[in-house]
């Protein structure tokens, strides 16, 4: 079969299921707040309108503008600051996944690779790493090197990364006793370039299953992190932060609560839908037994 | 036979629904339920700065003076009178016939080991620094003792009547031999007008009348004081009928409990924290360090727009940062208004015509509605062309940077609001030695050092009136302003708040 055409096949397997497509739909929407926010939000996520506080959704305020969703404790508007959390959110997502997936996957491939003491090493790292609750490790983190989105980045993605770790070396595992590996081991390719021609690209499909859920994960720490007020700084909008922040005002004015966590709850839920239907399209074995079907 | 056929269960169970119909068993009136944000960690006066310890404690405990509500005026309490017999030695004579909850007597000697276990630096009582300028205490008789301090200590009295830490409780010095210190932080005994029945942690505290008070017995049989961290849940438990008394309602919940027709609201502008930004002048270099880009910072918030808004009303804007009960308070003053144009030509005039950057640091839910307050000042010095970042620190944190200085340049914080009324409230918060200061003007040092010397009345007022318009130039605050403090009370108990956010419960009834 040639690559292209199994390409085009899993594309199409992919996008035949309809959370799919709405997973898609929604992500290229929160996507595009996290590009071009300042495009799409009506005001200033930070500009205060002492005057406006806790106006409800859809009204206007005193100067005639229209609070959409609403303002908060501080008569900000809140559809600008949801839009504004969005690049936030899918910042931290983004860049805790890809740096926990670099870490991990780097680390899985030399322990499936090599075996022996780096694979215990290396497993046994990540055995603590599980058991090592995440909670402290962010608030001793933060404590110290105070609340930045760097900080964040680096805390949910240094957390992360034995979950990259056990699902790429158990992958490697299995691959590297093919025959094309001892093929290309024959032929002299180096060891270097034999992870990253054959190895790598055949542990992909379940990396990037893992990478899909990581993101949606790490997206829910920050919201957590922030919620905690360990999260970014105050002036920039985090959903996890408003989230915080509408608490306390959660059975008088819903509004300040309700639309970042909706958000937060249609990202998240828009990622893992995307997930699911990834792996049914990239799992080996479900593959297999669709074409079964097929035949 | 349906009694054969259950056993002896159903034939206890027609029991206990007699003895619910007996009238004796059903009079015992439902105790009155206070609600705090958290638990005690110690009940012993002398060892802890704890609203959540403090408001039992008031109800356990007693002081020599008190205060009177409507005058403010300090009166007898444990102590019948009380007169200055030289510059450095006051005299108590002490009320008759009073014993603790144990039943020993009060006399002479508790009051000696009071004041000196709370001075004894081995002892480490948070509140020692404000007695420290006592030396020791002289029994005369068993009912007078003479106070001897090393300097004159104008404070004294205030110093022996109800408020935080910085004040002297009487302790029975024969049960606290026998029980020691740490026996008597969680079994405390008084001659205060409640006495502790029992302590559940992370449940419940129960005191009930003490029956024999030198004032008459509290109306009141029982109160039950509960830890709910919560404040959401704390007022709903207020309006569910679990709890009578809330404090520290946050403003966006008093029309909720207004409309519930179970509980009402109660507001008390007296002894509200005086709560202000302080900016430092030397720790940190910075444009903060001319005056006039203080007093700029000053024109640039609007601060009635911040309590009207932000605050709904419950606070209001203080011309210096003292609170206006307070002996010595200039009401002259009127503090840096509202004026943005002043400011950016103020900002002009200093160099600083493009801005600068600074950092405010908030505490995190301490006073009322802290964080919005300094996001709304960081907002409107934007509009000047000061970009002011909030920082915002977790309350623990935040306690121990501000103990070393390093909130800096400027942070939020209150001072008052502790019943002592007096100028004295400036050392503490403006002396540059204070525990919380970051701004240094030393005529100012020399001149609260000088009130704090002398037991005239006239002169002290003089020198606070001074220290007060050197405030007022030197502009080390960004504004002051008074927290109103928010109750919420069950419409069954009749109760009215103290002289600060701390409760006093031995003149509430029930209705």
């Amino acid at each position: 079969m040639p690559e292209w055409w199994a390409l085009h096949r899993r594309t199409r397997t992919f996008l035949a299921a309809p959370s799919a497509r709405f997973g898609l739909v929604v992500l290229v929407g929160v996507l595009l707040c996290a590009l071009l926010p300042e495009r799409l939000a009506p005001a200033d996520p930070n500009e205060q309108q002492l005057l406006a506080r806790f106006t409800p959704p859809v009204t206007r305020t005193g100067d005639g503008t229209l609070a959409a969703l609403g303002t908060d404790q501080l008569g900000r508007d809140i559809l600008s600051r949801v839009i504004h959390g969005a690049r936030t959110s899918v910042l931290i997502g983004m860049s805790a996944a890809l740096l926990a997936g670099t870490v991990g996957t780097s680390l899985g491939l030399t322990a499936g690779i090599r075996g022996g003491m780096s694979d215990h090493l290396i497993m046994r790292l990540a055995d603590m790493q599980f058991a090592f609750p995440f909670i402290l490790l962010a608030i001793t983190v933060i404590g110290v090197l105070g609340p930045s989105i760097r900080n964040i980045i680096l805390v949910v993605g240094l957390s992360n990364w034995a979950t990259y770790a056990r699902v790429v070396r158990a992958e490697t595992l299995a691959v590297r006793e093919r025959t094309y590996v001892d093929a290309a081991r024959s032929l002299g390719l180096s060891r270097p370039r034999i992870l990253w021609r054959h190895i790598l690209p055949n542990v992909s499909a379940s990396l990037i299953v893992v990478a899909t859920f990581g993101v949606a994960g790490a997206i829910l720490t920050e919201a957590g992190l922030s919620f905690l007020g360990l999260g970014v700084p105050l002036a920039i909008p985090s959903w996890g932060g408003m989230l915080a922040e509408g608490r306390q005002f959660v059975d008088t004015r819903y509004w300040l609560a309700l639309f970042p966590g909706a958000a937060l709850f249609v990202t998240v839920m828009a990622i893992n839908l995307l997930g699911d239907a990834l792996r049914d399209a990239l799992d080996p074995y479900l593959v297999a037994r669709r074409a079964v079907g097929q035949l | 036979m349906p009694f054969a056929k259950r056993g002896p269960w159903g034939a206890v169970a027609v029991l206990v629904l007699l003895g619910l119909l007996v009238p004796g068993a059903a009079a015992q009136p439902k105790p009155v339920v206070v609600v705090q944000s958290g638990e005690a960690a110690t009940l012993d006066w002398h060892m802890h700065c704890d609203k959540n310890a403090h408001e039992p404690d008031r109800q356990i405990f007693d002081t020599l003076l008190r205060r009177d509500l409507k005058t403010l005026k300090l009166e007898g309490n444990l102590a019948e009178s009380w007169r200055l017999l030289t510059d450095t030695t006051w005299q108590f004579k002490l009320r008759r016939g009073i014993k603790f909850h144990n039943g020993e007597p009060f006399d002479a000697a508790a009051v000696k080991f009071s004041v000196e276990r709370m001075l004894n630096p081995a002892q480490g009582a948070p509140g020692r620094t404000s007695i420290a300028s006592i030396d020791h205490v002289d029994v005369v008789d068993p009912y007078t003792v003479n106070v001897v301090t090393k300097t004159p200590f104008p404070l004294l009295p205030v110093r022996m009547s109800p408020g935080h830490c910085g004040t002297v409780g009487i302790l029975p010095p024969k049960y606290v031999a026998q029980v020691g210190d740490a026996g008597f932080a969680v079994k405390p005994v008084g001659t205060g007008p409640y006495r502790l029945v029992e302590w559940v942690k992370d449940e419940r505290l129960v005191l009930d009348a003490n029956k024999d008070y030198h004032r008459g017995a509290p109306a009141i049989e029982r109160l039950v004081f509960r830890p709910v961290p919560e404040l959401t849940t704390r007022v709903a438990a207020l309006l569910s009928g679990q709890a009578d008394l809330v404090s520290d309602v946050p403003p966006d919940q008093v029309a909720k409990i207004k409309a519930s027709g179970v509980a009402r609201v109660e507001v008390s502008t007296l002894g509200g924290f005086v709560i202000m930004v302080k900016m430092t002048n030397y720790l940190m270099p910075g444009p903060w360090q001319d005056a006039r880009v203080r007093k700029a910072i000053n024109y640039a918030i609007d601060l009635d727009t911040i309590i009207k808004t932000v605050l709904e009303g419950y606070g209001q804007p203080l011309g210096v940062p003292l609170e206006k009960e307070a002996f010595g308070f200039n009401p002259a003053i009127k503090w840096w208004g509202y004026d943005p144009e002043r400011a950016k030509a103020l900002l002009r005039e200093a160099g600083y015509a493009n801005g600068f950057e600074m950092i405010l640091h908030a505490p995190n839910r301490r006073y009322m509605n802290d964080i919005e307050v300094m996001q709304a000042m960081a907002a409107m010095l934007g509009k000047v062309g000061i970009k002011a970042t909030v920082q915002v620190w977790e309350q623990s944190v935040y306690t121990t940077k501000w103990r070393k200085r390093e909130l800096l340049p400027a942070y939020m914080v209150a001072w008052g609001g502790a019943g002592v009324f007096d100028g004295d409230l400036l050392v503490n918060s403006l002396h540059s030695k204070s525990a919380l200061a970051i701004h240094k003007n030393e005529a100012l040092d020399k001149i609260l050092e000088e009130a704090q010397g002398t037991n005239d009345p006239e002169r002290r007022r003089a020198l606070y009136f001074k220290a007060q318009e050197i405030i007022f130039e030197d502009a080390p605050i960004i504004k002051a302003y008074q927290q109103a403090h928010i109750f919420g009370i069950s419409n069954r108990l009749d109760w009215k708040p103290w002289i600060d956010n701390m409760l006093f419960l031995y003149d509430a009834r029930l209705k």
